[in-house]
Formats: C-alpha cells, structure tokens, sequence
C-alpha cells in the first residue's frame, strides 16, 4: 500500500523532489509491525528532526516580532506547539487520512490518534526541511503553524493553568492553593498520578497525569472550571 | 553600530556614570580600568579565533556575553536581551545538532535525541565554554565560571552568531566545537542510562538478564537511603547506593560496568 502523494503534496502546499519522504512521513512505527516487507521507514527521525525544525522557526519568529522576556516568549512558544495545537494543525491540513498505521491503532480515535496526528505534523515538516531545506519548512510552518499566534493570544492559550489558579485564588480569597498526591500506581516507567489541588482545606478539583507536574496541571485546568474562574484575567 | 569594545573613548561613553564607582572593586583586585579595556579587546580577538567566526556587528557578541560574572559594569549589556538571545541560540544549537546527527548517524530517532541530550547539556557546553576561553581574559573570577552561567552564556553565543552572521555561520561553530563530541558518546553507547548498557552487555555477552537486590535501607525524617547489589545469576557484581532506588540502581550499573570492564 502507498499512499496518494501528489494529493498530500496538495494538501500541505509543497510539491517534492523525493516523493519517498512524503510518504514515509505518513508511515507510524505500528504499521511496520504488521506490514515487515515495507520498503520504508518509520516516520520517527523525520519526526525528531521536525521538531527542532519547528522550534527554530517558531522561536525566531517570536525573538523577531515580540520583546517579551523570555519566560513569556518560552510560553508563547509551548502554547504554539504542544500537541493540542499540532493535532489540531494536522485535521486542518487534512493529514489523517494518509496515516499509515496498524488496526489496533485506526481503532484508536482518542488521545492515542492526537499524538499521533500531532507528531505526523513534525515528521511532514522534516520531509519538507530533508527535501526541500530551511526556506519551504519554513513557508509551511508560518502558514500553518504560526497563524495561530493570534488565537494564542487572544485565547490566552499560553497561561499556565497552575499559575492562573494561585493568582485568582489569592487575589480573590487571599490564600494559596496547594496540591496533594492522592494516588499513585504503575511501575516507574508508566507511573500514574492523581493530585488533588486545595484552597484551605477544602479539595477544589482532582487530576490525573502520568507525571506529577501533568497532574497537578489537569488539576488546576478543572480548578478554574470548578471555580468558574476560568475567563478571570 | 553601538560597540563598547572598539575604542576606549567609545567605551567611557557608553558606560553610565553611576556604574563608575564600581571600578573600585576592580582595583582592589589589582586590575585597572585600562587594563580590562586591553584585555577585553584581546578577549575580543581571542575569543573570535576560538570561535571561529568573526562579528561584523560586535554588539551581538557585547549582549551574548553579559551575564560573565565580571561584564556585569563593564558590558552594560542587557540581561533580559541576553536570556532573550539565550533562547534563540537553544532552539539554534538543536536544530542544528538534530541535524548534523541525522546526517551522521543512522540510529533510531529516539537515540538521536538522547545523543543530543547530551550534547546539549549544561555540563557538556560548559567544557565547550571552558575550551573557546570564556573562563579566561578580563571575565575570569578567582572562582572561575558557574557551569549554569557558562552553559548559558554559550548558547547566547550561538545566538549572536546566528544574528549576525546566520545559519550557516553558527552551524561552523556547533559542527567545529559541539557535534565533534558526538563520536565518543555514539560509540561507548553514553547516552544509554547505564543501567541499559549493563543489561545489553549481559545480555550480549553472557545471554542472561542482570538482577538489582536491595541489601539494605535507611530512612529517617531528612534522609533515605538504599543499597543495591547487582547480579548476574547468583554472582554479585557490583554494589550501588542513593536516596531512591533510581540513583543507586545507576551507580550499581556504572560500578558493574566497571568491575566487568565493559567501558
């Protein structure tokens, strides 16, 4: 099976000399597994190279036209191209249907195909960038990518829940929050947490992650829910 | 072009009038006012040989560096345009890495990014900041350079340089000074966690998986303490201790590997 890669060239705005690197964008580690006589790659180095790719062009784009200090640059930065965002950039270029992945996965629609959809983003960039270098990877970064910044700030999509939450917590009711693990499992590799978040004594909100830091994350995201604090500035 | 480092009267123009009180605590250490100014213009020249690269706009390099511990008076330079220019060059410094790695290797992509780790890491840019001299000339402290500082420090170097002198430019310098350190990770497989390394060598070689014991532990209100023997089969290798059973299980590996002489 091969993929259709003039309509993928179509879709992500880029024609390429070496048409194999499209395709082997599209080609997740899981497929390999049921198809071992495919001629090609997984898409993972491209994926890696992608993403510092991404970084770059993302970063110089905000050092050139923000001067905002770095916390907030790095900030920017992270609501740009985290996975949320990244997933979101592959349905609207149209990526899923040229993913190439086992069944078990096709079946996955969930968090599962998010990730994937997010990474194959950062692997078509690679092609791009490996075919074509710096000047194309960067037109469909910008066109793609870094025509969200303006959602990001008007969404203010690149606020820290957990801070978001201690500020509004102290400003409105004079208290810090404070967080505790309620329950951890999983052997070190594939640990679970949930973390409660606190005003006082009372428990505001739970979240779950796979490291304390995500927890206490989702945690302070359902805080500002449960408070109906979340369109406090 | 504003530059601080071309001229002594240039310099005394730039710098504030407030800041020249300062100089007092240079003398004390019996350096001149003067003196600083040669040997920052020496420093320039020095610095740029080791680079590799030579500023057309020298206010990039004035900015890379203000956070030397001795700049600080002298350079006037910006601290937050030097973190700003600081996080340009990391997203420089790994692309560029990513890159060179790619072409050089053909290990898996989640191998190349933990060859880069290392290569990126505050102990490694602080070795490359120790050889291109940033710990020598007028910033030198009796103390030398913390490695957080000087990691940084090179980094807004790699900044500078891409600033001035573009892409091309600062991948001479990361290919010259940083990806040239690759090799000895890639072979001696460094970028494994050594307890990885230990189990492939077992594995490979005498085809049996190694097994950590816990030997003791401690634990009081501050502290906690464990102790880990390693074995293959029923034969202890090596021991390792820490505060979790992480560190320990690390230095059991890193003793193994040792004791086997599987370095």
């Amino acid at each position: 099976m091969a993929i259709d890669v003039s309509k993928l060239e179509e879709k992500i705005g880029y024609v390429a000399k070496e048409k194999t690197l499209l395709q082997q964008a599209m080609v997740h580690r899981s497929y390999l597994n049921e198809h071992r006589d495919f001629e090609l790659d997984h898409n993972e180095r491209l994926e890696f190279l992608g993403d510092a790719v991404l970084e770059l062009v993302s970063t110089e784009y905000l050092y050139n036209n923000f001067s905002n200090p770095e916390g907030e640059l790095t900030n920017f930065r992270s609501a740009l191209v985290n996975g949320k965002m990244l997933a979101k950039v592959a349905s609207e270029v149209g990526l899923e249907e040229f993913l190439m992945m086992s069944r078990g996965e096709e079946k996955d629609t969930g968090k599962a195909r998010q990730y994937l959809l997010a990474n194959s983003v950062e692997a078509v960039i690679g092609a791009i960038y490996l075919d074509g270098g710096y000047v194309p990877a960067k037109t469909f970064i910008t066109d793609r990518i870094l025509s969200h910044m303006e959602d990001v700030l008007a969404e203010k999509l690149y606020q820290d829940p957990k801070s978001k939450f201690q500020e509004v917590s102290q400003e409105k009711i004079g208290v810090t929050p404070s967080y505790r693990v309620e329950k951890e499992w999983g052997p070190d590799h594939d640990k679970h947490f949930i973390i409660g978040v606190y005003i006082g004594g009372e428990k505001i909100a739970e979240g779950e992650g796979t490291s304390k830091q995500a927890a206490q994350r989702r945690a302070a995201e359902k805080g500002l829910e449960a408070k109906g604090w979340k369109e406090e500035d | 072009m504003v530059s601080i480092l071309t001229t002594q009267r240039e310099y005394y123009i730039l710098r504030p009038i407030g800041s020249f009180n300062k100089s007092d605590k240079y003398k004390k250490g019996g350096i001149g006012i003067e003196d600083e100014i040669n040997g920052m213009m020496e420093m320039r020249s020095e610095l740029e040989k080791e680079v590799g690269y030579v500023f057309s706009d020298v206010a990039y390099l004035r900015r890379a560096l203000a956070r030397l511990p001795r700049a600080e008076g002298i350079l006037e330079g910006d601290i937050a345009e030097n973190e700003r220019m600081e996080f340009l060059g990391d997203a420089v410094l790994e692309a560029i890495v990513i890159e060179g790695l790619c072409e050089m290797y053909p290990h898996p992509g989640n191998e190349i990014e933990k060859i880069k780790m290392g290569l990126v890491s505050e102990p490694m840019l602080a070795v490359i900041a120790r050889e291109i001299g940033l710990e020598k000339g007028p910033w030198a402290t009796r103390r030398g350079l913390k490695a957080e500082i000087a990691a940084d420090t090179v980094e807004a170097l790699i900044g500078a340089i891409y600033l001035d002198g573009g892409y091309e430019a600062a991948r001479q310098f990361i290919e010259k000074r940083i990806l040239c350190h690759a090799s000895e990770s890639v072979r001696n497989e460094l970028y494994k966690k050594p307890t990885e390394r230990f189990r492939e060598q077992a594995l490979n070689r005498l085809h049996v998986n190694p097994t950590y014991r816990v030997e003791g532990k401690s634990k009081t209100k501050s502290s906690s303490q464990i102790v880990l023997g390693l074995y293959i089969g029923s034969e202890k290798v090596a021991g390792g201790e820490g505060t979790n059973r992480r560190i320990a299980s690390w230095r059991a590996a890193m003793n193994g590997l040792k004791a086997m002489e599987w370095n």
